[in-house]
């Protein structure tokens, strides 16, 4: 403060040298202005989100230079396009005015892929808060999705994983300390007998970046007055989301988060349920259950057919974990085969596929079902928008290896009486992503975070898990097993 | 390397599409904008919509810019200033004593009112002053401009900028003793 004082009475006295004579005074009126400066504090998560926003919005510039004529780029679901436009034009007809303005303006809605660097630890802590848990094992996250797969309709009949705290089990612990084994457990201790890839001690980390992508719509609709309420009172509203109905036999219901950046389809379902009754969620024959090719086929047509852009995609696979349990069975009869599939077309980002950390593939579900033999809805539709930073990675075997044998990032269980062990080889292991979230701030953090990824054999699968997936990153792993030391008491 | 000469290399860097360098732009420029836009328009939201416009259209215009002709720094403020002349424009002007002055419910309620007195008599006085001074007052003391960014952000001459810093003075002297009695009451 002193030295900006002194250089205020210099550059004074430079202009009027007699103002020297009044120093003592002209300090104390400079010390008061001083003195009457506002505080202007500003909020912290308000300075790192426009950070985030400018820094995407810059990297999109350096792509869509060339492409601002577009009036809609829903670049992944051309199709729907059309729909969304018919929609917003209905908005626009009841405010006419509102038409005349807008006319030569463009709305752009771009959800295309992009990857933009930033310094390294440029997320802060990576991991995941106990109230992001839920969420991202087996909580809201996951369930989204999950809760449409027909597997999940035969998870109570499964052994138990070994991992089961890990992968929100469930019903699997009592009081979060104990947990009862179901019948005939088997404790899974897996040994790697491949050799290690290369693995830097710095790899990139993507954040998803997430922002309001509806300028153009705030716009329209804060001058829509719907005669009950005016909407444009509503001061920095934003649209986050909206959806569109099909209403047509075996319609669809499109669900458009644009905060998220994300889409997803379901059935409408009064325009469905005319062709379900209560013989159709019955289990199936094995001898009703279409071929793969089939199921594959329809999905991939639906995916063609709305223009669900798949380029950073791998191809459909079927998660069919219930044809391990219907090999085993003794009777097969007693194996619940479900009426639908779930096909997946795995997430690749930089050549590397993403998993969940269940160790199942993460990227677009299909839901095919038997009974109508139509896609009933698709999920995981979203804009890969990353931001990517360096941050460090485990490499020493010996941790890792440590992981690798209980199947994971956390402690299992097999001292318990009557406790059944099997030892699985696995040969192969790659170096992938995993798909985390974290929970700070009020928001739900999405990360694809390097990871070793192993297959297991599929004779050798305890019928769900199909890999292993150990993030690398030294914070992951750091937060993930501090309050998971002890692994959890079975009890008797 | 001097801090100009940093800023300028990353300006070119930003200028060539490379993003960490826009980040490293706005870590160096956030809390300036911010402030000096909150000086001017005293309202917690309206600051962060107009920080956000600034910062906004400093990227669209970025390839624009030209290192050889101005400071980088006063080319941003004068961004703000015109986008604070617009905000005023189109909307009436929202002042937020409570949010100007960082008060917090939880503290004393009255030793604030005191305060907040003390220092809206000083506002009085700057208010006394015209448009003019009381922008260049507020970028010369508050936000510690250099005349040179003065200059550029308003655009007029540095020596300009100083005999209208001097004026203002000149004039607030005339309330020293009212002043001092301020001083008194604000010092511990």
């Amino acid at each position: 403060m002193e030295n900006n004082i002194k250089q205020i009475l210099e550059d004074l006295y430079a202009i009027d040298k007699d103002m020297k004579k009044y120093e003592k005074e002209l300090i104390k009126i400079i010390k008061a202005l001083i003195a009457s400066r506002p505080e202007a504090s500003y909020d912290e998560n308000f300075r790192q989100k426009l950070r985030a926003d400018l820094l995407q919005k810059f990297s999109q510039r350096q792509e869509s230079d060339n492409n601002f004529n577009k009036k809609f780029n829903f670049n992944f679901m051309k199709k729907i396009n059309y729909v969304f436009g018919a929609v917003l034009l209905a908005v626009l007809v009841i405010t006419p005015l509102m038409l005349l303005q807008r006319q030569s303006e463009n709305i752009q809605l771009d959800f295309s892929p992009q990857i933009s660097r930033v310094g390294a630890n440029a997320f802060g802590q990576l991991g995941i808060t106990p109230s992001g848990r839920g969420a991202a094992e087996g909580g809201d996250a996951l369930m989204s999705d999950r809760s449409v797969s027909s597997e999940t309709s035969i998870e109570p009949t499964l052994p138990a994983a070994p991992d089961i705290k890990g992968y929100g089990g469930g019903g699997g612990t009592v009081d979060g300390q104990m947990m009862i084994l179901p019948p005939e457990y088997t404790y899974y201790e897996y040994n790697f007998l491949g050799e290690f890839p290369e693995i830097n001690s710095q790899l990139d980390v993507l954040k998803r970046t997430k922002n309001i992508q509806s300028a153009g719509l705030n716009s329209v609709l804060s001058k829509v007055n719907l005669g009950l309420v005016d909407l444009g009172s509503f001061s920095r509203s934003e649209v986050r989301n909206f959806s569109l109905v099909q209403n047509q036999r075996f319609g669809y219901e499109i669900y458009i988060n644009l905060y998220d950046q994300s889409i997803s389809i379901n059935q409408n379902w009064p325009q469905w349920q005319e062709a379900f009754n209560e013989n159709s969620y019955m289990g199936m024959r094995i001898d009703q259950v279409p071929a793969d090719d089939r199921i594959i086929s329809l999905a991939n047509k639906f995916l063609a057919d709305y223009k669900i852009d798949l380029s950073m995609y791998g191809s459909g696979e079927i998660e069919d974990s219930w044809r391990i349990l219907y090999a085993r069975a003794e009777n097969k009869s007693d194996v619940y085969i479900p009426p639908s599939a779930s096909v997946v077309y795995p997430l690749i980002v930089n050549g590397k596929t993403v998993y969940d950390e269940s160790g199942n593939s993460y990227g677009i579900r299909v839901s095919v079902d038997f009974n109508t033999m139509r896609v009933t809805g698709v999920w995981g539709i979203e804009a890969n928008k990353y931001q990517s930073s360096s941050y460090a990675m485990e490499t020493d075997q010996v941790i890792l290896e440590k992981f690798i044998r209980q199947g994971g990032l956390y402690p299992t269980y097999y001292d318990a009486p009557g406790v059944r062990k099997e030892t699985i080889d696995l040969t192969e292991m790659q170096i992938a992503y995993v798909k985390i979230w974290s929970y700070s701030n009020g928001e739900n953090n999405e990360f694809l975070v390097p990871a070793i990824v192993l297959p297991i054999p599929e004779e050798s699968r305890d019928s769900w898990k199909r890999n292993i997936v150990i993030p690398l990153s030294k914070d992951v792993i750091t937060e993930r097993t501090s309050y998971l030391d002890e692994p959890v008491r079975i009890m008797q | 390397m001097p801090e100009k000469d940093r800023e300028i290399e990353l300006i070119r860097a930003c200028q060539t599409g490379q993003n960490e360098a826009f980040g490293q732009i706005y870590d160096l420029y956030f809390e300036k904008i911010y402030r000096f836009i909150y000086y001017k328009v005293s309202h917690r939201e309206s600051a962060e919509d107009l920080t956000s416009l600034t910062f906004t259209k400093a990227l669209q215009n970025l390839k624009k810019f030209n290192t050889d002709q101005g400071l980088f720094s006063a080319w941003l403020y004068k961004i703000a200033r015109n986008s604070i002349i617009d905000h005023y424009r189109s909307n009436a002007p929202v002042y937020d004593l409570e949010a100007s002055y960082g008060l917090h419910l939880e503290e004393n309620i009255e030793e604030h009112m005191d305060q907040q007195q003390e220092l809206a008599s000083i506002k009085e006085k700057l208010e006394l002053l015209s448009p003019e001074q009381k922008e260049i007052v507020v970028m010369r003391v508050w936000n510690e401009l250099s005349y040179k960014e003065i200059s550029q952000t308003i655009g007029k001459s540095e020596n300009n900028c100083k005999v209208i810093f001097s004026r203002a003075l000149k004039q607030l002297k005339s309330s020293l003793v009212v002043l001092i009695i301020i001083l008194s009451l604000l010092t511990p």
